[in-house]
């Protein structure tokens, strides 16, 4: 179903907002992770991961939900469709995958900030959470860039199905 | 048998195939380096 302009340029303002704050979050977020795995101040370690945990569940999940759920109006609303463009095809795996990472880690996050809240100086028990952090932070800002990259250049190619659809619709219009 | 006059669809594109080369690549280092105990994070499982 093809969306009225109105309706189409409020989902397409929200998935551009919604995506590109959650590029410049994760960024933030591993400026934290970095400055958490590398200082020597307890002081500004705890912050940090106290900080992070914050910025997760405040800021990244809502801005991946949106992401997400505004750019599959976006497309089932215009001609693009979900399932007709590689390009789309391959955003929205990539962004169902960013997002099931961002879940996962929503553990060792939560798992830091209580280690943060709870004791004055982190054990090495937690170097590997930590590390993990820097690491993830880090893989998801490159997908993202990725991700940004696709919506702006669209690369050529359509699927078996958008192939079908585009030959269903020219033998409709044809004569 | 098919219709030669009908058009046949092009084919999955080289740059879709290149990436899902890359990922799968990248799926088969990152369980690789948990199996072998080299991932990270492995302190906080159970």
């Amino acid at each position: 179903m093809i969306l009225p302009p109105l309706l189409r340029k409020l989902a397409l303002t929200v998935h551009v907002t919604a995506s590109i704050g959650w590029i410049g979050a994760v960024a933030a977020f591993l400026a934290l992770a970095v400055a958490g795995l590398a200082s020597h101040d307890a002081q500004l370690v705890r912050a940090a991961y106290l900080a992070m945990a914050l910025t997760t569940w405040w800021v990244i999940v809502p801005l991946a939900g949106a992401s997400l759920l505004s750019g599959v109006v976006s497309s089932l609303g215009t001609r693009w469709g979900l399932f007709r463009y590689w390009w789309v095809l391959v955003k929205l795996v990539l962004t169902v995958f960013a997002t099931a990472v961002l879940m996962v880690h929503t553990r060792p996050i939560d798992l830091l900030a209580d280690a943060a809240a709870d004791t004055a100086v982190f054990g090495a028990d937690l170097h590997s959470a930590q590390l993990q952090m820097v690491i993830a932070s880090g893989a998801t800002l490159l997908l993202l860039l990725v991700l940004t990259a696709l919506s702006v250049y669209k690369p050529q190619g359509v699927t078996r199905y958008g192939w079908r659809k585009q030959q269903e619709q020219r033998e409709l219009l044809a004569p | 048998m098919a219709d030669p006059s009908r058009p046949t669809y092009a084919g999955t594109p080289r740059w879709v195939k290149a990436a899902g080369i890359v990922a799968l690549v990248l799926v088969v280092l990152f369980v690789v380096l948990h199996l072998t105990g080299r991932g990270f994070g492995r302190h906080l499982h159970g």
